[in-house]
């Protein structure tokens, strides 16, 4: 299961992983029937395509960036990166023993986040996890998904985006219940 | 503890999932050392302090940036300038938003779809920098090397040229600075006094002097640190301030007296004072007669210019226009006539207009003196040798500057003849833009052409901070990196407080943004240019730094900035050496005479508005550089939309109230965005102004999409300067529409004959 | 309120040397990463207009104005605790008690306690000046507004706004200093922004142009009595701000 967010990272991170693969497209399918979501049309998507509309989606597009991938973005009105977002995010590495690989992308980037997920869950850090969920990640995942849609993206980034949502959303029910029971 | 499992998936896809070798798994790996939350002093207090230069606008004012757990938090100014001191405007100060604003291009990007569209593709360096190179040698070896065209401005762009230079293009440089800027001052001020008293700096003595006079310049409202600070202590020292200009700005707030001059009459007014110092016996007589070449020519010339006939061309009160020149005359030699900067207004009179201005100063000997004019005072540091590609430019068979007379000192091209050649292909083709620092559509006149222009060009491509106007028309756009991530330059100060400085990186650029400097050197590998051969900037630096006993090293150790001992006044024993052909000023210049162009300036006027318009004048505000810093939240927070300014009497008339939304039409039928009217008895009522770099769009701050007016895209009409090209950029007329009426505008001051009216084209 | 011998720190703002560069609202906002929307500094533009003087542009640069009698300290809700105050010069000390915004007794600074504000805004409310505003970007709203750099000036740093100002107009000292450019400008006649109705003490001077004073004073004078519209302490208030901050935790 941790490995699923090691596969959503992959998606978020440029270039981004093809849904054309057939195994690519299995977990997808998979994730989505138990998610109740139906899976997108996969027309007009080719590589070039894929690597475009990831540009305009999270990279460039005129005078901005659309969904900019980070949390600083959203945990902050001014919408600047590097900030209180990109702060908390380090915090949580550092307090599961982490560190961040040099990888040219401010610590806060949603696949860096996912990756984190992932390995909280193969750590059994569940605890550390319920809150990097609940006081991070669950607080911007939603806005920067809103922006995402707001600009009409291809089915398939709606599809994904809505998928990590949705998996996500149910990872912190998941660890919050043991939380409680436990508790 | 049990888990469960809260996804069900497919044997297929554990299976998958368990083959995969994921990169992201690299991403977090196990760290020995926990910093945990340190102790911290309060705001920016406590952080490591890095010396540089600032480039939030072109003034280079010393900085320190203050990094505090690997983030600038801070930027103020270097406390060992002379300049500025410990001070940053408000641009200095918001250089943080633009270095994490998420908005930067980060990455190469290349164009998927038409020009125009704005869709992209992120690539990696070498594909970028391998297309701009392939493209650069195709269009070189089909067209020639003059086909190729550089549109530059800032610190980035200075590499670049160099490249285009040694390509061999005449069109290596097209400086907005001068062909949309200062070009007429530079020309007008060069052929008086020899050298360019007006340019990148205004080498005047503000803080010394006894009286200034401004024409047009809005000081405090455009703002380079220094000079407000020099012009501000010289008022607070008591010095007289006379604003000649249609609009009451802040400048004219501190002003002795403002005389709300009719546009496009400056040169009538400064004739006709020269007349009247002249016959009033109120020049430095001595100084004339030793150090100017042309008095009785120019007498002869002025001889039928009055205060009377000004005030009835000017559209001003005799008594003052009196009383102002008599403020400036009793100052001498301690006067600062003020000489401008922007100088291209009307096209045909600019060179002129400012040629007066360097007269009167003349006139009254204030050239080299304390508060007057000074000399740049020369700083021996060396060139860097392997930033010059080659010393002279090519010229074509044809070059573009060759109708302008003047132009030649100014690097490249005029702006206009490179666009008309791009769009015609005459006199010879160009099919290849490089375009760094510039953001076309809003500085130079008419964009629609300009987009044309595009759309024929073989290749495109831009050097971007962040994705402009100009990035969604071109092919290839490159990632430069901000000021605070890079080195560039050693600064030279050469004003009356002498320095050097230089930038260096606070931190690492952000994604795979790089230095010019780096992308200059990667192009000109693939070019075969031996040009950048210094391995990095600091060594290039230190070859500089080497002639003075310094490096890179030791300056930033001495707080990152050197004085100089400043030779700015002439020697009051010796006489006046200038570098003109006479080594005097020139009251009369010979030169102008041999292209047929009047050697003593005389009153053109400019046409009026047609009936039912006002003229669109434009200024600046000191919180944005331009269109540049629209995308600033902080600055934009501060400045978020312009206005337009209207005479109070003709917004009665018209039933406008301030705050209305009224919209701009102009003279061609092109029409602004919605913008707020600013009802005022401070501006004239034939005239409209609104400040320039607004309207342009900006979709992070969706609240302020399209927020006020563009001037630029109203500035669809202009004359080209005969001496150096430059485009006109008050030259337009608007009229307002109010809930959807057009309103012709009423002329409350009546148009003397001899001026006649602008004729708006059919068709 | 202050204490015997305490100092009262306040600036005079020179209106012929002031710009309107707004270098002093961003310096402020840079040095407390204040987020937009909200400012502890302002600077506002004035005009051009007609005056008695004459026709007149100037600037209103504004902030907190560490009233003698600060009305925003009346209305907090929050219930007074005994604190000691330590000046940093003498060492000396006194104990007061005080709410969650009180008048620094050595410094006659106006400060908030971030710990025991409980962000009911009531102070926001009551500022005639608009000086104060509620930070609802933090996990639990606080009040916020210039401090005068206090925790700077004990460093001997100026304030960021003083630090910064291009045109060297904003002179910043110590009132009951009687060699200080302060002292001597106030008692030249630099004026402040008060009015018959509104007369609270304010420590912020202006000087400049008659014109200029003129249009300041007449478009910038706080008239409304704010504060009275706030009732405290306002059990509704606090009720509704511990409310809110139980949510946020949860």
């Amino acid at each position: 299961m941790f490995r699923l967010f090691y596969f959503l990272s992959e998606c978020f991170f440029f270039p981004p992983a093809d849904p054309r693969r057939s195994e690519i497209w299995e977990i997808f399918c998979s994730v989505a029937k138990n998610l109740n979501l139906s899976v997108p049309t996969l027309n007009g998507l080719d590589e070039e395509f894929l690597k475009t509309e990831y540009t305009r989606l999270f990279i460039s597009a005129p005078f901005g960036t659309i969904a900019p991938p980070y949390a600083s973005v959203y945990l902050s009105s001014e919408g600047l990166l590097f900030q209180r977002g990109h702060d908390e995010a380090l915090s949580f590495y550092e307090q599961a023993g982490l560190r961040l690989e040099e990888r040219g992308e401010p610590a806060d980037h949603l696949a860096f986040e996912l990756a984190f997920v992932g390995h909280l869950l193969e750590e059994r850090k569940e605890r550390l996890l319920e809150a990097f969920l609940r006081k991070h990640l669950l607080r911007w995942y939603p806005a920067f998904h809103r922006r995402l849609l707001a600009a009409e993206p291809h089915p398939y980034f709606e599809f994904l985006a809505r998928l990590t949502g949705e998996v996500l959303q149910k990872l912190f029910e998941e660890v919050s219940y043991e939380e409680k029971t436990i508790s | 503890m049990k888990r469960r499992q809260f996804l069900k998936l497919s044997a297929a896809s554990c299976a998958a999932l368990a083959a995969m070798e994921f990169k992201t798994k690299g991403f977090l790996r196990p760290s020995s050392s926990y910093a945990g939350t340190k102790e911290q002093l309060p705001g920016s207090l406590g952080s490591k302090e890095i010396t540089s230069v600032c480039e939030m606008c072109f003034w280079r004012c010393p900085i320190v940036v203050k990094v505090k757990n690997g983030k600038v938090v801070k930027i103020e100014g270097n406390p060992r300038s002379p300049s500025n001191g410990s001070r940053v405007c408000a641009r200095g100060n918001s250089g943080i938003q633009l270095l994490y604003d998420p908005d930067r291009v980060k990455y190469p990007l290349k164009r998927v779809g038409a020009r125009g569209e704005g869709k992209w593709t992120r690539i990696s360096w070498n594909e970028a920098l391998d297309e701009v190179a392939h493209n650069i040698k195709k269009v070189k070896a089909k067209y020639g090397s003059h086909a190729l065209a550089f549109f530059d401005h800032g610190a980035s762009a200075e590499y670049f040229r160099e490249i285009f230079k040694a390509l061999g293009t005449e069109n290596y440089s097209n400086e907005p600075a001068f062909f949309q800027c200062v070009g007429p001052v530079a020309v007008a001020y060069l052929s008086t006094l020899g050298y360019i008293v007006s340019g990148t700096r205004q080498y005047v003595d503000m803080s010394n002097t006894k009286a200034i006079l401004l024409v047009g310049s809005h000081l405090g409202e455009n703002l380079h640190v220094s000079h407000v600070r020099e012009f501000v202590e010289g008022l607070a020292r008591g010095a007289k301030l006379i604003v000649v200009d249609p609009r009451f700005s802040t400048a004219a707030g501190k002003a002795d007296l403002w005389l709300p001059i009719r546009p496009g009459t400056d040169t009538a007014l400064l004739l006709a004072w020269i007349n009247y110092v002249i016959q009033n016996n109120l020049y430095d007589k001595d100084f004339v007669k030793k150090n100017c070449r042309g008095f009785k020519e120019l007498k002869e010339a002025v001889k039928e210019y009055d205060l009377k006939w000004a005030s009835r061309i000017c559209d001003l009160d005799q008594k003052d226009i009196k009383t102002a020149i008599e403020i400036l005359a009793a100052s001498r030699p301690q006067v600062v006539i003020y000489p401008g900067r922007h100088s291209a207004w009307y096209g045909k009179g600019d060179v002129q207009r400012h040629r007066c201005l360097a007269i009167l100063a003349a006139l009254f000997g204030a050239i080299g003196v304390r508060g007057g004019i000074y000399f740049p005072t020369p700083i021996p540091i060396g060139e860097a040798e392997c930033l010059i590609g080659v010393e002279e430019a090519e010229e074509s068979d044809t070059p573009l500057k060759e109708k302008f007379p003047f132009a030649d000192p100014f690097p490249g091209s005029p702006t206009d003849e490179i666009i008309k050649a791009t769009l015609t292909g005459k006199p010879y083709p160009i099919k290849l833009w490089g375009v760094c620092g510039v953001n076309l559509l809003q500085t130079i006149p008419n964009p629609y052409q300009t987009m044309e222009a595009i759309k024929k060009l073989d290749f495109i491509f831009s050097v971007e901070i962040l994705p402009t106007e100009t990035a969604i028309w071109s092919d290839i756009i490159l990632p430069d990196a901000t000021y605070l991530e890079r080195y560039d330059h050693v600064y030279k100060n050469d004003e009356l407080h002498p320095f050097i400085t230089l930038r260096q990186p606070a931190i690492k650029p952000l994604g795979e943004a790089r230095s010019p400097y780096w992308i200059a050197q990667q192009l000109a590998k693939r070019l075969g240019l031996s040009l950048f051969t210094c391995e990095n900037e600091v060594a290039y630096l230190n070859s500089q730094l080497k002639e003075i006993g310094l490096s890179v090293e030791k300056l930033v150790q001495k707080g990152g900035l050197v004085t100089f001992p400043a030779k700015s006044y002439r020697d009051p024993k010796k006489g006046l050496q200038l570098p003109t052909d006479s080594g005097k000023v020139e009251l009369y210049c010979e030169n102008f005479a041999d292209e047929d162009l009047d050697p003593v300036p005389k009153f053109e006027p400019t046409p009026a508005p047609p009936r039912g318009y006002a003229r669109l004048i434009y200024g600046r505000v000191p919180v944005h550089t331009f269109s540049r810093t629209m995308n600033n939240l902080w600055l934009h927070n501060e400045w978020p939309e312009n206005q337009v300014w209207i005479n109070d009497e003709v917004a009665a008339r018209l039933g406008i109230k301030n705050g209305d939304t009224v919209i701009l039409v102009n003279q061609d039928g092109f029409k602004s965005n919605p913008i707020k009217a600013k009802v005022t008895p401070g501006i004239r009522p034939d005239v409209l102004y609104v400040a320039h770099g607004f309207g342009s769009r900006s979709p992070r701050l969706t609240k302020a999409y399209q927020k006020g007016v563009s001037d630029q895209f109203l500035i669809t009409h202009y004359v080209e300067d005969p001496f150096m090209g430059a485009s006109s950029h008050r030259t337009n007329f608007v009229k307002i529409i109010k809930d959807g009426k057009i309103l012709d505008i009423p002329e409350l001051r009546p148009l003397p004959p001899e001026i006649p009216r602008f004729e708006i084209r059919k068709g | 309120m202050n204490a015997k011998n305490g100092h009262q720190y306040a600036m005079v703002i020179d209106l012929d040397r002031c710009i309107g560069c707004h270098a002093c609202a961003l310096a402020c906002r840079a040095e407390w990463q204040v987020p937009v929307p909200y400012r502890r500094n302002w600077l506002k533009r004035l005009g051009p207009e007609k005056t008695p003087y004459g026709i007149s542009q100037t600037f209103y640069p504004g902030l907190c104005n560490h009233c003698d009698a600060p009305a925003c300290i009346t209305v907090c809700p929050v219930d007074p605790e005994e604190r000691e105050f330590r000046c940093p010069d003498t060492g000396k000390t006194i104990k007061m008690a005080v709410r969650a915004t009180y008048k620094e007794p050595f410094t006659g600074i106006v400060l908030i306690d971030k710990e025991r504000c409980i962000g009911c805004g009531a102070c926001v409310e009551a500022c005639p000046y608009g000086a104060r505003y509620l930070n609802e970007e933090l996990d639990e709203p606080k009040a916020d507004k210039c401090t005068f750099c206090f925790e700077r000036i004990r460093y001997g740093e100026p304030p960021a706004c003083v630090k910064t100002c291009v045109a060297d107009a904003r002179i910043f000292g110590d009132l009951t200093d009687k060699n200080s450019e302060v002292y001597k400008l106030v008692k030249k006649g630099a004026i402040r922004l008060r009015t018959k109705e509104v007369d609270l003490g304010p420590n912020v001077y202006y000087i400049g142009q008659k014109k200029d004073l003129h249009l300041l004073k007449e478009t910038c004078a706080p008239r409304e009595r704010t504060w009275e519209n706030v009732k405290a302490p306002d059990r509704r208030r606090i009720i509704m701000a511990i409310a809110k901050q139980l949510r946020n935790l949860g």
